[in-house]
């Protein structure tokens, strides 16, 4: 239910049509079809380890997970700084890609749809939660992210976390199908000048950013502009949706004896009202602190706090969207096996809309709704191989009231270089205000949605079979409930209402690896494999599960890292997408399977200076990757790019 | 300090091989602690930090005379020390380890890592030792006193400060490469 009118006339018109052919309607209904790799070697020692490699091993995730994430029992894959610099990813979205556990649709210059086991389409994907640096960008007015508003210089992007099934105990709401976190470099490793420009024939990128020292801390600043240019239609029309943005922002780290302490902060403004003729922007900011303080006994305190604010202005719609939030954890070990997290938080939203082109509103126009949780998880150590662990979070929202979310997770690490994990959580996803408020005079009512609620199994393998080989397989089965439906009221009259009549199951298998061929090739691939079964409980649901979303039976992708010579690199990443089915549901007419390969060249003149062409999307002269009625077909791309360090 | 490039690309595979080194490690009995990483990581440091400072030769002694790591106060480390300079060489020196509670100017300490307790604050025994040829570490964990080397833990990778000019009045010389390592370095006086 987000609210881009495009869609959402869409949605009124199925409604209407749903009106007036209830019956038939309604029995269509029923019949719908609907990490990181992993090292391990005896022989590694730290001592072995150049005083280079040293300063970089990571000691702990920034994230909240206090301990290596290749010891996590769940299913993470992690995009480093360097992948993303060698793919010639120009924005978020497209980096994101690199996750062999994510489907990345684009729909058009604007819109993308991304998500994690399945349930994908513009509409669906609301059950991901994604944060940069703690700060979640799930938007609370209309459940999701808008991916065109979450720009990031990708230079001094650290890493990309992408956990699929739910985050478990210690993240934030809503991360029901999966999490990605994007976390920014510390800002005492990103000192100097640094100018990156690229440019090409659809999106282009220009980056400068400047980064000092102080005594106990570091502090950077940048500013960012970029392009996206439009999509085309099936005939190769221009689709005129391009549109252009500026970010700036700033980050300080700095240690005060014990004491860490992060400042950081970003502003942006988009234009985007070339998307259907009518003027258009989006324009916010945030500004987030966050302290850690490191106890004698190794016990640690985080205190976070940010705001965020979203105005936007797109196709006939202005919302707007402030978000303070406050967490804290404290992480301490108890009697020797015993590794307890926990904390609590508080989010406070404020929200305004308007709508300028029909009689679809959400009533009360503004409003203030609150989200709190408490956790505690503890990480018991069974035996010196087997790790249980134990969380639960409680959390409230202005909507639904009470929600006890558990969970427990096992891994036995097998062998030296072998791990086996299993978990079952149970997650729920709150309403956002679309949902719950959305009216249309006379034909649609609000008020009455409640949690989507899922209980998830799931089991992996990670390892190292061999010495230059690491691998992961996860396997899945996800039951979800409450899922939403629009139904008509008893006895199949108007209004409609947004009820939780949906349910259904899905089930696969992710699956990649990385293979040290050489020392200077790599090859990496990657294998997603899903089904799915749904089905309304109400014979007055009309929204023809689209809440299933439209998802590919698999997805797979070969990615080759090759350092020709000391300056040369080149890099191919092939991918291939089974077709995206039709709908009944919102018009998805569904998106033919298709095979795409990016390559970029990268040639380093020397220290300084760094220059690469790529391609993106090169065996096709255009292709369509979303199911969405609305969406344009994407054309095959070049750009060149330059990169200077000083 | 910057890890864009090629050498991000190879050293990828040896970080990861190193986490979960640390984490098999980390069975058999560290299991549950906050970082696992973070002092095994502080350990292999402490002795590689020798190859990078020069120290007078007199403060050596004869080529067949190990090169002596202090730590005074309470160990953090266990046998991840004992275990990090086992076979390790610098300047064709073998590595010893020593433990002490407190500090003196003659202890004969050539890396000494100072953690302070009761019995001696980590800014009385820089007072002990300054001047003398001693490369003494300090770490953000244990408070605000600096020594030659400062740990501090940057997002989530142990990194250090150096205050060369505390070098040079130790008579010690740190070279380059450490000092681009470094997240901050308080320049010597010229």
């Amino acid at each position: 239910m987000r609210f881009r009118p495009s869609v959402r006339l869409g949605v009124a018109g199925l409604l209407l049509a749903g009106a007036a052919a209830l019956p038939a309607a309604a029995q269509d209904t029923l019949d719908a079809p609907v990490q990181t790799y992993a090292a391990l070697d005896e022989s590694m020692h730290l001592s072995d380890l150049s005083i280079e490699d040293l300063a970089n091993v990571q000691i702990t995730s920034v994230s909240k997970q206090p301990e290596p994430l290749s010891a996590a029992p769940s299913s993470v894959y992690v995009i480093t700084n360097d992948d993303i610099r060698r793919s010639g990813a120009q924005s978020l979205a497209e980096a994101l890609r690199l996750a062999p556990n994510l489907h990345v649709a684009r729909i058009d210059a604007l819109d993308y749809a991304i998500s994690a086991r399945g349930l994908n389409s513009f509409e669906s994907a609301n059950k991901l939660l994604v944060l940069i640096d703690g700060r979640s960008v799930y938007s609370s007015l209309f459940s999701g992210v808008d991916w065109d508003q979450q720009h990031v210089m990708l230079e001094d992007v650290e890493r990309i976390e992408v956990i699929s099934g739910p985050g478990g105990t210690l993240w934030g709401a809503n991360a029901v199908n999966g999490v990605i976190n994007v976390i920014t470099r510390d800002a005492r490793e990103t000192d100097g000048l640094l100018v990156s420009v690229s440019g090409g024939t659809l999106d282009s990128v220009a980056n400068v950013r400047y980064g000092g020292a102080f005594n106990g801390g570091g502090w950077r600043a940048y500013v960012s502009g970029y392009q996206r240019g439009s999509m085309e239609t099936a005939t190769g029309l221009d689709v005129n949706d391009g549109w252009d943005g500026v970010q700036a922002g700033f980050r300080t780290d700095m240690a005060l004896g014990p004491n860490g302490l992060t400042l950081q902060g970003d502003i942006h403004d988009n234009e985007i009202d070339q998307s259907i003729g009518l003027p258009g922007y989006v324009r916010g900011g945030n500004l987030l602190a966050r302290w850690e303080r490191r106890f004698e006994d190794a016990s640690t305190l985080e205190v976070q706090a940010y705001y965020d604010r979203i105005r936007r202005k797109a196709r006939g719609i202005y919302d707007a969207l402030d978000a303070v939030d406050l967490q804290a954890q404290h992480a301490f070990r108890w009697r020797g096996r015993h590794q307890i997290v926990w904390g609590g938080g508080y989010r406070v939203h404020e929200d305004d809309f308007a709508n300028f082109l029909n009689a679809f509103v959400i009533n009360p126009l503004s409003k203030r709704t609150t989200l709190a949780h408490l956790f505690v998880q503890d990480r018991i150590a069974l035996t010196p191989n087997l790790d249980l662990t134990l969380g639960v979070k409680y959390e409230d929202s202005s909507y639904t009231g009470a929600d006890w979310l558990p969970n427990a997770r096992l891994s036995w690490r097998v062998a030296e270089r072998a791990m086996l994990w299993a978990a079952v959580s149970r997650v729920v996803r709150t309403p956002s205000r679309l949902e719950r408020d959305l009216v249309f005079p006379g034909i649609v009512v609000n008020g009455t949605f409640g949690t989507e609620k899922l209980v998830a199994w799931e089991a992996g393998y990670r390892g190292r079979p061999l010495a230059d080989l690491s691998l992961s397989v996860s396997v899945f089965y996800n039951q979800y409930e409450d899922l939403r439906s629009n139904n008509f009221s008893p006895g199949g009259v108007l209004p409609v209402f947004v009820g939780n009549s949906v349910e259904g199951e899905t089930w696969g298998v992710e699956a990649w690896g990385d293979w040290a061929v050489t020392p200077k090739w790599r090859l990496g691939a990657g294998f997603t494999a899903l089904e799915k079964d749904f089905r309304t409980t109400s014979a007055l649901d009309v929204s023809g599960l689209e809440a299933a979303g439209v998802d590919p039976d698999w997805h797979a992708s070969i990615r080759s890292q090759h350092d020709i010579s000391d300056r040369l690199e080149l890099d191919l990443r092939l991918r291939a997408v089974d077709e995206t089915p039709k709908g009944f549901a919102g018009g998805y007419v569904g998106a033919d399977a298709y095979t795409e390969l990016n390559a970029r060249l990268g040639w380093r003149l020397n220290e300084r200076v760094e220059l690469a062409v790529a391609g993106r999307n090169l065996l096709n002269e255009r292709h369509r990757e979303a199911a969405e009625t609305r969406a344009a077909e994407i054309p095959r791309s070049v750009h060149a790019s330059l990169r200077w360090r000083y | 300090m910057r890890r864009e490039g090629r050498t991000g690309v190879r050293t990828a595979g040896r970080l990861a091989a190193a986490a979960l080194a640390l984490c098999a490690f980390a069975g058999q009995g560290a299991h549950a602690q906050q970082r696992p990483l973070e002092y095994p990581v502080k350990a292999a440091f402490l002795h590689k930090f020798g190859a990078f400072v020069g120290w007078p030769s007199a403060a050596l002694g004869p080529a067949s005379e190990p090169m002596t790591v202090c730590v005074v106060g309470p160990d953090p480390f266990g046998p991840a020390l004992d275990q990090a300079v086992r076979g390790q060489k610098v300047g064709g020196r073998s590595l010893r380890v020593e433990r002490h509670r407190t500090v003196s100017r003659g202890a004969g300490c050539h890396i000494l890592y100072l953690r302070g307790s009761s019995a001696q604050s980590v800014a009385d025994g820089l007072a002990v030792t300054a001047g003398a040829p001693v490369l003494t570490v300090t770490d953000a964990a244990d408070g605000n006193a600096r020594g030659v080397i400062h740990f501090v833990v940057v997002g989530g990778r142990v990194r250090f400060e150096i205050d060369d000019r505390a070098a040079a009045r130790n008579g010690l010389t740190v070279s380059s490469k450490l000092l681009s390592l470094a997240v901050h370095v308080r320049p010597r006086e010229r």
